[in-house]
């Protein structure tokens, strides 16, 4: 079995940005993830990544995949269930086939915050979503729900607005936070009214979705709730290669994006580094800085090797 | 790598902008630019034998009748092994019922052999790549499968249809369709149905879709969001 140089789980942003540089710095990589393009195929506009003016994630995503593609560096679209190390060479066990490599470099993203409240499981596809791009069709002149204040939960009610009868913003802070941008579109929109200060403690229903309960006894009367309420790190491998985890669940890296753990990198939203501002921008960057370490770090073993013989 | 692999992953990254809107710009009359016929005749150079593409359609009426076969007329010129026939469903009344057509426009697939892939609406947006790459594998022999999950797909005891809702915006639906084809391409005994649920509200709304994907496994089960391999075989085998 070929031995690669860096194996990079994940293919957003950053596992991306990773591949193109990796075969920039002639690495024999590998990007492997079940899901190419990542979590920001799903945003409904992007209107801050430099050169691409107002474009749907969707569609930069594709360019990032096309870019990729340009340098034939190959794509596993595969589950990555565990890693392991032994005598410097990580072993990647995937659905079906195992993958060995000198360095990893975990750009595994983040996945969907959840509410946590009665009636949320309950009524996934039956009125409640986590994508809003996906499903704001079947909401056509019904009334909404967007449960968050970020830049997704405003964006998502933008969206939904073109749609939907209303749409209710429910925060549980004083203000919506995010770009200025976006939170101005927000609140001047006349199909949005946002609730601040409200705590959803309950999703209601029969059959689909009836309405939501807030925590001061409130009950609004929705046919749908999007959950726009932020993500938690997917930290793939981490317990198994002994990772260390910030408090937050992030895995720590160094300015190089290094971990604790010799050979093993990451980079984007997995990772405690760009100073939590976790954006395309700064994944793809963290992605690219990752690269540059392995390879020096790749270029500083071979020196010492030498001087050995 | 086998080529039917290798024909995924090159169309994941060619033409994944394809369709977005559904039509083109520079030219109202037509849907595919000149870059998107280009990749696609890159993409059909992997079809071993000829392909029939039968499209239904209605005189009478349907939101996206008229852009579907201007699109698959079109996409019919790009190789000599693809064989576009339109038929009108009520002129022709047998073709539609063989293929037990129920929404227009229709399109279905019929490679090597009558592997059951039938998709209906505009297949825009994201769900372009998945009639392609099938459309193309379908020409070719039936894939080989693990023996653990050829033992699985053995107990499928009667016919399965799966029907699949999906969006043309949403990013995993072309997956779950991906997946729900090449059990059909595995197995005699499944066919699938792909529906662009914007365009089929009613139909929709009979089967109580609200969120995308959601795989109905022969009318006795319904699945919303993605699933794993394994899932997915699992329902095949008790809904048969």
């Amino acid at each position: 079995m070929d031995v690669f140089d860096v194996a990079i789980l994940g293919g957003g942003p950053a596992g991306i940005s990773a591949g193109i540089y990796a075969a920039r710095f002639k690495l024999n990589a590998v990007v492997i993830s079940n899901s190419l393009g990542g979590t920001a195929q799903t945003a409904h506009l992007i209107e801050n990544y430099p050169g691409t003016g107002v474009i749907s994630g969707f569609e930069l995503m594709q360019k990032f995949k096309e870019h990729l593609k340009s340098f034939e560096i190959p794509v596993i679209e595969k589950h990555v269930y565990s890693a392991s190390k032994e005598n410097d060479i990580f072993t990647i066990k995937l659905t079906d086939e195992e993958v060995k490599a000198k360095y990893i470099l975990i750009a595994t993203g983040t996945k969907r915050r959840k509410l946590g409240v009665p009636g949320e499981s309950q009524f996934y596809g039956k009125g409640v979503s986590y994508c809003v791009t996906c499903d704001a069709f079947f909401y056509r002149d019904k009334t909404v729900a967007v449960i968050g204040g970020s830049d997704a939960a405003n964006m998502a009610a933008i969206l939904l607005a073109s749609m939907a009868k209303k749409v209710y913003v429910i925060y549980r802070k004083e203000k919506l936070r995010g770009e200025l941008v976006w939170i101005e579109r927000v609140i001047t929109n006349p199909k949005i009214e946002v609730l601040y200060n409200s705590n959803v403690i309950e999703v209601k229903g029969k059959e689909f979705v009836e309405g939501v309960k807030l925590e001061d006894g409130r009950e609004i009367s929705v046919d749908g709730v999007f959950v726009e309420i932020g993500s938690i790190p997917e930290c793939c491998c981490a317990n198994d290669l002994g990772i260390e985890i910030n408090q937050k669940g992030y895995i720590q890296v160094d300015s190089s994006q290094k971990t604790n753990v010799d050979g093993v990198y990451a980079a984007g939203d997995v990772t405690s580094g760009s100073n939590g501002f976790q954006q395309i921008v700064t994944a793809a960057s963290e992605g690219v800085i990752a690269i540059k370490s392995i390879f020096d770090d790749m270029e500083r073993s071979k020196v010492t090797l030498w001087k050995k013989e | 790598m086998e080529k039917r692999i290798k024909v995924i992953i090159i169309s994941l990254m060619l033409i994944g902008t394809l369709l977005m809107a559904g039509c083109n710009e520079s030219n109202p009359d037509k849907v595919l630019s000149e870059s998107d016929k280009t990749e696609i005749k890159k993409m059909l150079a992997n079809v071993d034998s000829k392909v029939d593409i039968l499209l239904f359609t209605s005189e009478s009426g349907c939101y996206s009748c008229s852009k579907t076969e201007t699109l698959m007329k079109e996409f019919d010129q790009l190789s000599d092994k693809i064989s576009l026939k339109v038929y009108d469903t009520e002129k022709n009344r047998d073709m539609a019922t063989k293929y037990n057509i129920e929404l227009v426009p229709a399109i279905v697939v019929i490679g090597k052999e009558d592997y059951g892939i039938k998709h209906y609406g505009f297949p825009g947006g994201k769900e372009f790549n998945p009639l392609l790459e099938v459309i193309i594998s379908s020409s070719m022999e039936r894939p080989k499968v693990s023996e653990e999950i050829g033992k699985k797909v053995n107990t499928i005891s009667n016919p399965v249809e799966v029907k699949i809702f999906v969006t043309p915006t949403c990013p995993s639906c072309p997956d779950m369709v991906r997946g729900a084809y090449y059990y059909s391409l595995v197995s005699e005994k499944i066919s699938t149905v792909t529906i662009m649920s914007n365009e089929f509200e009613e139909y929709s709304k009979y089967y109580k879709i609200s969120a995308v994907p959601t795989v109905i496994f022969n009318e006795k089960f319904s699945k919303e969001g993605q699933m794993a391999e394994e899932a997915f075989v699992n329902y095949l085998v008790v809904s048969s």
